[in-house]
């Protein structure tokens, strides 16, 4: 196997882009968990409706890891050769992952702290909870632009 | 169609109807009863008080369904209910049919109190046991030490020459600590009557006349008394005896258990106990509602108007001196609202009722969105195995909630959106993602890649959000037409719709291939017309002409917020995109251990199952919520108007049971 810098930093640009949505993710989902418990404690019948709030958040931690994926797929991590990358095409990997690292970070989060209020809209009037759910789902706009434009940069970049 | 027709009905009776009435109202429950007079003041309405005052029967019959709730709280705190996945989400119900339900009913408040009487004796007669084990445990704790005593307790005491006392002590130290007591007062004497770990138990005496230096030099040596006054007997009997008392509690305790199951052998009539007196008190709570004089009662309320007649002669078919009147609904009143639409279309009200009602008088958007729904929803997923999923499910999912298709219910969405999704994953290829090519080397898609072409699909997004919201412009045009106002529906959305159209061919020009500049010629002249127009039009509302033109202006930059909404179809590409790669990314990684002989067919089997699985599960819930949200925020923009009341009408709703095949379900 060829070793290169470049290739060193195609493996960061994975971590980058799979790290931050699944650690805000996992935080999020803790976050909405933590409020549903609380609600299933009084009427376990709720958990459909606590369980679809808390996977809410849970997006982001997936963008990341699929924009990892891509990654994957164009240095040839899958298919068992790993391209030797340059120094250049390193750091576009890198920068490509930038978009979704950042807004799958702080929007997990954000959107976690808007499903966890929703988990009183399903304690107090569940059957409103689809409201709840579109206000959480307003976050992850943001989140599927940053990981459309950071998988468009990954395709655009030739190896 | 679209938004109900709501008439406003008023009935009329003598006083001792009323039972009847109302038996009627909840049996056919279409009306929508309102408080009586809501529309009079406070002094004309004094006098117009309901004659039948309910709260006595009402506090009755609320103190036999708190009974009854405890019943079943208690035997869900003993035996759980099993539910199945389904249930775990939409909440357990019972289903009957009529004929079971009344056999149930049959004892009354009768059988209520007796069951409740059973829960409760069972319940006390638990809490009584608890305490009684409690009490005897520790006595049993108490005395297991002082096993080695052969006399009983009540001879350790004080008597005419000697002292005898129990005590405790240190018992590495005994021997040396009580030698040196024992020369001390003459006549000391002990007896070790067992030892546990680091504590030994002793039964002291000495003369009654040296009590005073023994009682120091003892305690001295660390030896502290022990007094179990409360027992009589040899501490050996007494366990023996409190352990065959522990056993009768055990014992008595699997009684209890099978005086349980034998309770809840019976929770379905508990559960239609509970609502025969629910649907009873309702009855009796409604009255609060009616207004009346001293011999009649006035109910007031809403009825759809395709449910009038059917009221009518049900109520005046109870005797002749009933009257029931109607009329329609003023135009300018708050009636509550109720969506009624063609089979086909039912289903969509759902998407419309999550957002909330639309006002009286506006336009019910559920057939407007459905369609567009659906292609959204087969974009997000962009399979059509993944479809065909869906859709099983859905059916699967009516028959566990008895439910049939075509209700128009959350199920029927469901399938449809299963079926549309069929429908979008064959023209995108997607048939366990690109699995057959990687087999076959076929190439499934009818209108192009999504992995070979992302661009293309990022365009037929933006192009899908266009089609969408002109069709929201376009309605709200024809609603403007409909209502009389063809000049608003000029200014406001045909130039609007000229305008993007010609801006958009203008500035795209160069994408239209070789005769794309004679057509950027054309528009560029519709562009600045429409833009006169709208400049003209668009500040009508203002009669200073500076005004006026500044809002004119202004109007235009509403074309960044029609940019911006276009752009959130990205969303579409983003989800659907999202899904064909990790689809992908499955079958490369499972099927990679495919060539192993033996294991590896079923290794590959078993992660592509569970790999297209999981991705159905992360990819469902978006696509079903993004798909929402570009109705309601995006396409509900254009014409929507919120803030319709529901139409909650009075009848037959139960909280455990549901009645099958019959009026009453």
């Amino acid at each position: 196997m060829d070793f290169t810098l470049g290739t060193l930093l195609g493996f960061m640009a994975i971590g980058l882009a799979v790290i931050p949505g699944g650690y805000a993710s996992s935080k999020a989902v803790g976050m909405v968990g933590r409020a549903g418990a609380g609600v299933i404690t009084e009427d376990p019948d709720k958990f459909g409706s606590i369980l679809i709030l808390q996977a809410l958040p849970g997006t982001q931690g997936v963008y990341g890891f699929l924009t990892g994926l891509s990654i994957m797929v164009k240095i040839g991590v899958l298919g068992g050769s790993i391209q030797a990358l340059t120094v250049n095409q390193g750091i576009m990997f890198i920068l490509a992952a930038v978009p979704v690292a950042a807004l799958g970070w702080l929007s997990a989060i954000f959107q976690g702290q808007v499903a966890a209020s929703g988990v009183s809209i399903v304690a107090k009037r569940p059957e409103e909870m689809g409201k709840a759910v579109i206000l959480a789902a307003m976050v992850e706009t943001y989140a599927v632009l940053a990981l459309l434009a950071s998988l468009l940069m990954v395709l655009s970049i030739n190896v | 169609m679209a938004i109900s027709e709501m008439s406003r009905v008023t009935v009329l009776g003598h006083e001792s109807r009323i039972g009847d009435v109302i038996d009627v109202l909840q049996q056919l429950g279409t009306a929508e009863v309102s408080q009586f007079g809501e529309d009079l003041a406070d002094e004309e309405l004094l006098d117009l008080a309901c004659p039948y005052d309910a709260s006595e029967r009402i506090a009755e019959l609320d103190s036999i369904l708190a009974e009854l709730s405890y019943t079943i709280d208690m035997m869900g705190k003993h035996r759980h209910i099993k539910r199945d996945i389904v249930q775990n989400f939409s909440g357990f119900r019972l289903y009957m049919t009529e004929d079971e339900w009344n056999a149930y009913a049959e004892g009354g408040a009768e059988a209520a109190r007796d069951i409740y009487s059973r829960a409760k004796a069972i319940e006390d007669t638990l809490a009584q046991l608890a305490t009684n084990e409690a009490s005897i445990l520790t006595s049993i704790e108490i005395l297991a030490p002082w096993q080695g005593l052969d006399a009983p307790i009540e001879e350790i005491r004080t008597g005419r020459h000697v002292e005898l006392v129990l005590g405790t002590a240190d018992a590495r130290k005994l021997e040396a600590s009580l030698a040196e007591a024992s020369e001390i007062v003459e006549g000391l004497a002990w007896e070790l009557v067992g030892v546990d770990g680091e504590r030994a138990y002793l039964l002291t005496a000495y003369p009654l006349s040296e009590a005073e230096e023994a009682a120091r030099a003892l305690s001295q040596a660390g030896f502290a008394e022990v007094r179990l006054d409360q027992y009589s007997g040899v501490p050996r009997d007494i366990i023996a005896r409190l352990r065959k008392e522990l056993d009768s509690i055990y014992r008595r305790r699997d009684q209890i258990e099978q005086e349980i199951d034998a309770l809840v052998e019976d929770r379905p009539r508990v559960f239609v106990l509970h609502d025969h007196f629910y649907l009873e008190r309702e009855k009796y709570a409604i009255t609060n509602r009616f207004g009346g004089t001293e011999h009649t009662f006035m109910v007031e309320g809403w009825v759809q108007t395709k449910d009038l007649e059917e009221l009518r002669a049900e109520i005046e078919g109870i005797a002749d001196d009933i009257v029931v009147l109607d009329r329609p609904r003023f135009e300018d009143e708050e009636a509550p609202v109720e969506l009624s639409n063609k089979p086909l279309v039912a289903p969509f009200e759902v998407i419309t009722k999550t957002m909330g009602y639309p006002k009286q008088g506006t336009i019910d958007p559920s057939p407007y969105l459905g369609p567009f729904f659906l292609v959204f929803f087969g974009l997000c997923m962009t399979d059509a195995v993944y479809g065909i999923f869906i859709a099983l499910v859905a059916f699967q999912l009516m028959k566990k909630t008895h439910t049939r298709p075509g209700e128009g219910g959350f199920l029927d969405l469901i399938a449809m959106c299963g079926f549309a999704t069929i429908f979008v994953g064959a023209l995108l290829g997607g048939w366990l993602g690109d699995l057959p090519k990687r087999l076959f080397g076929w190439d499934t898609a009818i209108l192009f890649d999504p992995m070979e072409s992302p661009t293309t699909f990022l365009i037929l997004s933006f192009v899908m959000g266009i089609i969408h919201l002109y069709w929201g412009i376009i309605i709200k045009g024809i609603d403007n037409v409909k209502k009389g106002e063809w000049l608003s529906a000029i200014y406001d959305q045909g130039f609007w719709l000229v305008w993007l159209t010609s801006l958009m061919l203008t500035l795209g020009a160069t994408a239209l291939g070789p005769n794309g500049p004679a057509i950027a010629a054309v528009s560029k002249w519709f562009l600045i017309a429409s833009a006169i127009g709208l400049i003209a039009t668009q500040g009508r509302q203002h009669k200073n002409p500076i005004k006026r033109i500044g809002a004119g202006l202004i109007s235009l930059y509403n074309t960044t917020g029609f940019m911006s909404n276009v752009i959130s179809y990205a969303r579409l590409f983003g989800l659907g995109f999202t899904s064909t790669v990790l689809a992908s990314v499955m079958n490369d990684l499972f099927l990679r251990p495919a060539g192993i002989p033996v294991v590896g067919p079923v290794i590959a089997v078993v992660g592509l199952a569970f790999g297209h699985l999981f991705n159905i599960l992360i990819n469902i819930i978006g696509s079903y919520v993004h798909s929402s949200r570009l109705q309601y925020v995006e396409f509900f923009g254009e014409f929507f108007e919120a803030g319709g009341r529901r139409f909650m009408p009075f009848g037959m709703s139960t909280k455990y049971v549901t009645v099958e095949n019959s009026k009453e379900a």
